[in-house]
């Protein structure tokens, strides 16, 4: 079953995400939320897709969370008038906020973790989408480490003729690190299409991909994008 | 087959063409050396002779340019050229040699074996110098050169241009590309077009030289007949090799192990020391580990074990004075002025003091004319000569130069090899990689080999070369 | 007689285009996340400097209509995936503010073309990026964030700051912009 839904289509994927996004806005109660984190992590779990780096990303959260916790007990305070009771407010109103970002993160986790990127680019190809997007992504996400490198080389050279971090904050010292690494990669955007183009990869290049054939793991998905409403639609049509 | 007839090149925004009135013919199975000066226009023909112009420049071409019988004008169809610049590293997209060298072959819809057979088959010919499946981001700038040139090796392409080739590579290397390339054109047809300040070394290849200058060509013809008395200028050899007074070293090296990670160990029990007034050179094969100790030198590193100790009152921030291969890295200044005073303005040096230095530094290169120029519109050896001024300017004492002669040509490196004496004669201790054997012959005191991160050999230069 | 310039863009624009946005990402994976620990996030957003530089820079040289909501949508994904929970916006609801300054941004660069070339930048950049945080406060509201006096407050100094941030940003941009625009490797990537 982990399987099929792995192999599904990054399409069928991200419609359930951003259907489950949506659900997490309009749901207030806190178990059902709960349940959805539960399930979402169960699914990254048994897929064994639970690595540092999705510890990562929930560490971030706590790191951020006494700014959020401060505002959270200013608003709870304000709204019922006394200490106690509005940190207690502010409290329920921040475990609502943190459940419904975590149904956020793990959706966006499990997308992230079972969607190759050779899989989002067939999609891609598969919608019709031209060429060039697909040479676009496909440079995007390559470059960003390159760019890193980048980044740290200029700042190593500059470095090395007096530019320090506390003194980033002057205009001359910004350029000094925006303007190579900008100009550097310009220079190196050209060298690489041609490289490309000599390659035989252009951005003009024209056809479709092969088509999206739904698989089990398509419809499941698909399923789940529409059942996850069935709560909120049930109780619509009874009331 | 190619032909030109007037060809002639504008850039965008410029009243002059770079070169102008070309008109030749190479044939299948030539193997062409294209040089001149910085500046002159070189690359720019070859772009248009392997009909990669429209790709790679924004201007405007006339005059006819014919390639295999068909209109070049309007482009080369893909897999007719190949083509490695100046900047290899810029040219790889994947993430491991393998997939680098296969990837035109991969978009031609070949099938994973024949990709392989080609990888392994080119590799073969270099001897293997990295596995199949090294990232790319782990192998040194030489071995990224090699890593592009095989990749465009690897389409079969019917001419082949090659940008400063050997600007990275070592002599060994070096010489199996070229002979790989003698058979391609002898066997195959292939043309192949090499750019190349090292007219020794591309007279030994090229079977016709065309030469650029001022845009226009002044010279076409076998190098047998190139003319001598045109002035290469190279840097004189040192005759006065005697080592400088044994004072306490500027700089040592002791016990230095060095690694980029654990799995990589680059550096291996260097120990080395550079008095004031000394040039030492730093030659060897790619991946050697020559920038690395200069880079430890700077202090851009921590060695795994052993130390390096600058003389007593020195640190590495502000006496050691490092000069890296591109000057792109580091130009972002609105005049060369403002651009070369750019240390002494972090040292907070007062103005005055350093609108001197600025100007002293800018006329030993031989740049004072250019001091409200924006730097971004200076050639690739005037910037190399900035980014020089730009070191010098805050006086170190302790000089590290990466390649300084990398796409210069011999003027300007008999004068960069000019200056580099000049400073060491007033008591700075220089310490330079290059695979250029000239300039280290016309400039060291004292020449050591680096082999497997080891010195394998550390030798006063007594002898001048011919 | 040589072609000057297609009207689609050309393997390096579009090699160029990707470049940028993997550059501001990547300049963001770091700042942004850092910044985020701090409470300084809250109120001022100051890693917001070089994305604009870098926006603008991108769209001067690419100008026309759709490249600033390519830009702010491959971010905004390229967020999603690999930094989901920084910068205040979990997963892929970073495309919500991101769709709707992209948006604002090329509406304006587009419609102020003629009467400001360079001074658009300014106008589309700050209504951009007062719009933009507004779309982001609209979704953390929804999400359960009170909308209350701490709130508003900080959402008001952040705003602020936002205007003298971006602003600085722009000036920036146009000043390299002057120093680059004539070159040849620019007058290789523009499309006009």
């Amino acid at each position: 079953m982990i399987a099929a839904l792995r192999r599904a289509s990054a399409v069928s994927k991200f419609a359930f995400a951003l259907s489950v996004c949506a659900y997490a806005f309009t749901c207030e109660d806190w178990r059902v939320l709960v349940g959805l984190i539960v399930f979402l992590a169960g699914l990254i779990l048994v897929s064994k897709q639970w690595d540092r780096s999705v510890t990562l990303i929930f560490g971030a959260f706590f790191l951020g969370l006494p700014t959020l916790l401060l505002l959270f007990i200013l608003g709870g305070v304000e709204k019922a008038g006394s200490w106690k009771e509005g940190t207690l407010l502010a409290l329920s109103w921040l475990a609502l906020f943190s459940l419904r970002l975590f149904v956020f993160l793990f959706v966006d986790v499990l997308v992230v973790k079972w969607t190759t990127f050779s899989n989002m680019l067939l999609s891609l190809r598969a919608l019709g989408l031209p060429s060039k997007a697909v040479l676009f992504a496909s440079t995007m996400v390559g470059l960003v480490p390159r760019v890193f490198a980048l980044g740290l080389h200029v700042v190593e050279v500059q470095g090395c003729r007096g530019l320090e971090a506390k003194k980033l904050a002057r205009p001359r010292n910004l350029l000094a690190l925006f303007v190579p690494v900008f100009l550097i990669q310009m220079r190196r955007a050209t060298d690489l299409a041609l490289s490309l183009e000599l390659r035989g990869i252009a951005a003009d290049a024209t056809g479709q991909g092969p088509a999206l054939s739904p698989g089990i793991g398509d419809v499941l998905f698909g399923l789940a994008a529409v059942l996850v409403w069935a709560g909120p639609l049930w109780s619509l049509i009874r009331s | 087959m190619i032909t030109t007839q007037n060809l002639t090149f504008t850039p965008t925004g410029c009243d002059h063409p770079v070169f102008q009135d070309v008109t030749l013919t190479i044939r299948p199975g030539e193997r062409v050396g294209i040089v001149g000066p910085s500046g002159a226009g070189k690359t720019t023909l070859g772009y248009h002779l392997c009909g990669a112009h429209r790709l790679a420049l924004a201007g405007v071409t006339t005059g006819e340019l014919r390639l295999h019988g068909c209109d070049g004008l309007a482009g080369a169809p893909p897999g007719f050229a190949g083509l490695v610049g100046q900047n290899p590293e810029a040219q790889l997209f994947c993430d491991t040699v393998a997939e680098e060298i296969s990837l035109g072959l991969r978009v031609r819809n070949a099938t994973v074996a024949a990709g392989d057979a080609m990888v392994e088959s080119l590799l073969a010919r270099f001897d293997h110098p990295f596995p199949r499946e090294a990232a790319l981001t782990s192998l040194s700038l030489g071995q990224k050169q090699l890593t592009a040139i095989l990749s465009m090796l690897a389409i079969i392409p019917k001419v082949l241009l090659l940008d400063e080739p050997t600007s990275y590579l070592d002599a060994p290397t070096a010489d199996r590309l070229f002979a790989h390339l003698d058979g391609l054109c002898r066997n195959e047809g292939w043309i192949v077009l090499v750019i190349e300040h090292d007219v020794r070394r591309l007279a030994a290849f090229a079977d016709r030289f065309l030469r650029l200058e001022h845009g226009r060509l002044c010279y076409d013809g076998p190098p047998r007949s190139f003319p001598s008395q045109v002035p290469l200028g190279r840097p004189t050899p040192r005759t006065d090799s005697t080592p400088p007074q044994q004072a306490a070293p500027a700089v040592r090296f002791v016990d230095i192990g060095y690694g980029y990670g654990k799995q990589n160990p680059v550096l291996h029990d260097i120990n080395l020391s550079l008095a004031p007034g000394e040039v030492v050179a730093l030659v060897g094969h790619n991946g050697a580990g020559k920038s690395t100790l200069l880079r430890l030198a700077k202090g851009l590193g921590k060695p795994a074990t052993g130390r390096v100790e600058l003389a007593p009152g020195l640190t590495a921030k502000r006496h050691v004075g490092f000069m890296m291969q591109n000057p792109d890295a580091q130009i972002f200044a609105h005049t060369v002025e403002v651009e070369c005073g750019y240390w002494p303005t972090n040292l907070g040096m007062p103005a005055e003091q350093r609108k001197a230095r600025v100007h002293t530094a800018l006329t030993a290169l031989g740049l004072e004319e250019k001091l409200t120029r924006s730097p971004f519109s200076l050639s690739f050896g005037e910037k190399r000569r900035l980014c020089m001024a730009a070191v010098l300017v805050a006086d170190p004492a302790i000089l590290c130069l990466d390649e300084p002669t990398t796409g210069l040509d011999d003027a300007t490196m008999a004068r960069l090899a000019a200056i580099v004496r000049m400073e060491a004669a007033t008591g700075k201790a220089v310490l330079l990689a290059t695979h250029d054997a000239d300039f280290a012959a016309a400039t060291a005191t004292r020449i050591v080999r680096l082999e497997g991160g080891r010195i394998v050999s550390e030798t006063p230069n007594r002898e001048p070369r011919p | 007689m040589q072609i000057l310039r297609p009207k689609d863009l050309s393997t390096a624009q579009v090699v160029f285009f990707a470049s940028v946005v993997a550059l501001d990402f990547a300049w963001g994976l770091v700042f942004k996340t850092a910044l985020q620990l701090t409470f300084i996030h809250e109120v001022a957003r100051l890693e917001m400097v070089v994305s604009v530089m870098l926006m603008v820079l991108v769209r001067l040289m690419l100008d026309r209509f759709g490249t600033l909501i390519v830009f702010e949508l491959a971010w905004g994904l390229l967020a999603a995936v690999l930094m989901p929970a920084a910068g205040g916006q979990p997963g892929f609801m970073k495309l919500v503010p991101a769709l709707t300054q992209g948006i604002v941004f090329d509406l304006l660069f587009s419609l102020l073309a003629r009467p400001w070339p360079l001074g658009r930048a300014y106008v589309a950049i700050l209504v951009g990026g007062i719009l933009g945080p507004c779309a982001a406060m609209t979704v953390r509201v929804a999400m359960g964030l009170p909308w209350a006096t701490a709130s508003q407050t900080f959402f008001g100094i952040s705003l602020l700051t936002s205007l003298v941030i971006n602003g600085f940003g722009v000036y920036l941009a146009i000043l390299v912009w002057k120093r680059i625009q004539n070159l040849d490797v620019v007058a290789m990537l523009r499309l006009t």
